[in-house]
């Protein structure tokens, strides 16, 4: 076994691990952290893949940004705290539905793609390439995340007026 | 660099093995601090110290309170910026000359035009949600309180002021 090998069985293991523990929780502030945990674990699995800018992406965007947003809003919410989360059978079922679709999907993809593990086929596939792919191919996709974000800023703004009477 | 040259044949290994030793050496660090500690200080069990220490105050309550509204704009915001900022990093290497690495510099003048033109109007979008939110005072600080019914904060304040002025006006004539 490669040492490649061997970290990425002990990363998939750890984020597994926090994965778990993020479902099986019922305090939602250890939820919260057990999301960190998975999340910057995918991260570290994103440089195993030597794709460096998507793990510092993951890193910043996801378990820097979202993560806040989340305990943040867990804070905001009086009595998160207290309450035990728990499942309704008819919740688990839903949620087991969509996880096997999300399951089949991937194990598809796998096995269509199966081959030959290649490493980054070309190896100086860096942020460069990613930038003049994102003003020239993606232009319109990359000027629409910005109407996303503004509508995230609306949206936030909307979410703290107070009610009206 | 010998590790970055490592990383386009190895995946990621060579970058994960470094961060796995920053991290070991990390830990190994803290832990030989407080292990060393343990050894040399004295062992004077109190309750008194397992106590939360707020300042030399006594705690009042739980921390776990709900905390202001007010935050969860800010967080938003700073989400928001935080995209923007992994979106920036990209286009700065294009705009630096990156992307097209040996053009000559009509070339390289062309892609920077273009590429400022792409970015001013992605930050341009964003930043008229950010003048909407600091215009209509979703960030101000002490706002909240003094409500959006009067339309703007200074009609709240006024009111507030008007009314002073009136008690003040009836007290007077009272005595």
């Amino acid at each position: 076994m490669t040492g490649e090998a061997i970290a990425f069985y002990l990363l998939a293991a750890v984020v597994t691990a926090f994965a778990l523990g993020c479902v099986l929780a019922s305090n939602i502030v250890r939820m919260a952290l057990c999301l960190l945990g998975t999340l910057g674990g995918v991260a570290l699995l994103y440089f195993l893949m030597a794709a460096n800018f998507l793990g510092a992406i993951q890193l910043i965007v996801y378990a820097g940004g979202t993560l806040i947003v989340i305990v943040f809003g867990v804070m905001l919410t009086s009595r998160a705290y207290g309450t035990k989360l728990r499942v309704r059978p008819l919740e688990m079922i839903g949620a087991a539905v969509v996880t096997l679709a999300l399951l089949a999907g991937l194990t598809a993809i796998l096995v269509r793609t199966a081959g030959p593990v290649v490493s980054p086929s070309t190896p100086d596939f860096g942020v460069a390439q990613i930038g003049t792919e994102l003003l020239s191919t993606y232009l319109v996709p990359f000027e629409v995340i910005s109407v996303l974000l503004l509508a995230v800023m609306i949206g936030a703004a909307y979410l703290v007026q107070p009610e009206k009477k | 660099m010998p590790l970055l040259a490592s990383l386009d044949t190895e995946g990621g290994t060579q970058l994960l093995q470094a961060l796995g030793i920053f991290a070991l050496a990390g830990f190994l660090m803290a832990f030989a601090v407080l292990l060393f500690g343990k050894f040399l200080r004295p062992r004077l069990p109190h309750p008194e110290k397992n106590r939360a220490y707020e300042c030399g105050e006594e705690a009042v309550g739980t921390g776990w309170v709900q905390f202001d509204l007010r935050f969860y704009v800010v967080a938003l915001v700073f989400l928001v910026f935080d995209v923007e900022i992994a979106l920036f990093y990209p286009w700065a290497v294009v705009f630096g000359g990156g992307g097209a690495p040996g053009a000559s510099s009509e070339v390289l003048k062309e892609i920077r035009w273009a590429a400022l033109w792409d970015m001013l109007f992605f930050f341009g979008v964003i930043v008229v949600g950010f003048l909407y939110l600091w215009r209509f005072g979703y960030l101000d600080w002490v706002r909240a309180f003094s409500g959006r019914q009067q339309g703007s904060e200074l009609g709240a304040q006024d009111s507030v002021i008007e009314r002073q002025t009136k008690l003040e006006a009836a007290g007077t004539a009272s005595e």
